[in-house]
């Protein structure tokens, strides 16, 4: 019997220390209205979540019925010379004085721009992007401003950089006379892209709360955040992607530069499982992640009955009848490659 | 004779049973998903189509891919192959990567990956 209530009390104290959070199985989650997003080739992951942790705010707070965040937009808000070099925190920051553009106005401007070249908005956005890259790589090494010639030479590496994601039939020669008028940064082209649609008049202001940022300098900090936070709701976080594929990968916090696939996700939950706590994340490589989620349990949706399968299996993300929503992650190995949290709560 | 044709007709369900309409810039797209492959299939895609010939390959797994600014690892392991990518909406609104082979043939990413060895 002492034995029997030793246990108890063990398991008890353990269980507290991972209460059972999650944000997207709750009654009216704003994220049944927010699709899982698959981001492809174009590199602002920091983008796509930002958008999704504003629509979950505005959808909490029923300041949309919808999810209304385009993620090109608060990349183009981030005042960042490069489209694919931002921050969550930063992103929402200059959002918040910005203003909204919907991702129906956004995406329509991007299509129709698109249109003159037969090209559609995510591939336009990679193109940009690929573009830009080449043309700020010579720039940079040259150490010289842009000439006609440099422009040329990066018009053609970035047709040869997206020729894989680039549909069939693309007009390449009729977005040159734009790059060129532009002379400007990737941010400042898509801006005059949107400008009509996204005329001031046009543009929303919601209630955004102004985020706040938490840098992780060890990992016992790490982990020490994530608890507290996800109580408090839900969060992005930018962390090595590289742990999904190496689960015992370790970020080397002191090194700058190192390729451990920085990635930036959303942390939308916390259970134990076994004897571990997990983290529930969701991501945006859409409703399946290959072979790097095969091994975790996930939370899972059933595509005609829109039930929940919670730590659903690989032999359940894949059998046609479910999509993955998001993944859980054990909190330590997640600690040791997480480099900073951006939440609305203080 | 019926026997045969529903015979043929429960093996054709079978193959390309959970049927769903999703989009791609703006145009309709069946898509259906394939229990032998455990992967979501254009439904154009026959025997012969050139998605299938590629995952029955099992080529081997690339060492890296570049993945820089979140990428979609799966996504980029499909571009190293030399194919294209098509982000495609399920009916759900939820995006989903497709790999896109010459002969206009569609394999979702993660079996393309789920296919090497």
């Amino acid at each position: 019997m002492k034995l029997i209530l030793f246990i108890l009390m063990i398991t008890s104290a353990f269980a507290q220390d991972c209460p059972t959070v999650n944000y997207v199985t709750q009654p009216n989650s704003p994220f049944s209205n927010i699709p899982v997003a698959d981001q492809d080739g174009v590199g602002i992951c920091y983008a796509y979540t930002a958008s999704q942790l504003v629509d979950y705010h505005l959808l909490k707070t029923r300041q949309t019925r919808e999810a209304v965040m385009h993620p090109a937009w608060l990349a183009l808000k981030s005042s960042r010379r490069l489209l694919y070099a931002g921050t969550e925190w930063q992103a929402i920051t200059d959002l918040r004085t910005a203003g909204s553009c919907s991702y129906d106005q956004v995406e329509g401007a991007l299509n129709l721009f698109g249109q003159r070249a037969n090209i559609t908005a995510q591939p336009l956005l990679a193109f940009i992007e690929a573009y830009e890259t080449a043309i700020f790589t010579e720039s940079n090494r040259r150490r010289t401003s842009i000439t006609e010639e440099m422009q040329g030479r990066a018009f053609l590496e970035a047709i040869t950089a997206t020729a894989d994601i680039c549909p069939e039939g693309v007009l390449f020669d009729r977005l040159l006379p734009e790059l060129r008028a532009s002379n400007e940064t990737s941010v400042q082209l898509i801006n005059r892209i949107v400008r009509d649609a996204c005329a001031p008049a046009n543009l929303r202001s919601y209630n955004i709360p102004q985020p706040l940022i938490a840098e992780l300098a060890d990992n016992a900090t790490a982990k020490a955040s994530l608890e507290d936070q996800i109580g408090k709701g839900p969060f992005t976080f930018a962390y090595c992607s590289t742990t999904w594929d190496n689960p015992n990968y370790s970020m080397n916090r002191a090194a700058t530069g190192e390729d451990c696939g920085m990635h930036s996700s959303l942390a939308v939950g916390r259970k134990q499982i076994g004897e571990h706590c997990y983290m529930l994340v969701r991501n945006t490589w859409g409703n399946g992640w290959g072979s790097w989620n095969q091994n975790e349990k996930c939370l899972c949706k059933n595509t005609t009955t829109g039930a929940w399968v919670d730590e659903c299996t690989e032999a359940q993300h894949n059998d046609g009848n479910h999509s993955v929503e998001a993944c859980y992650i054990g909190i330590n190995r997640l600690s040791r490659n997480v480099q900073d949290l951006t939440t609305f709560n203080p | 004779m019926k026997l045969l044709i529903l015979i043929t007709l429960i093996f054709s369900f079978e193959a390309f049973a959970g049927c769903e309409t999703y989009t791609r810039y703006g145009e309709d797209r069946e898509i259906c998903w394939i229990s032998e492959y455990k992967g979501y299939f254009s439904k154009k895609c026959s025997d012969k189509c050139e998605a299938r010939v590629f995952l029955d390959k099992h080529m081997p797994r690339p060492e890296s891919v570049e993945r820089a600014g979140g990428k979609n690892p799966a996504a980029q392991i499909c571009k190293t192959f030399g194919y294209k990518v098509s982000v495609l909406k399920n009916p759900r609104m939820s995006e989903q990567s497709f790999c896109e082979f010459p002969d206009g043939s569609l394999v979702d990413t993660n079996a393309v990956v789920r296919s090497l060895k």
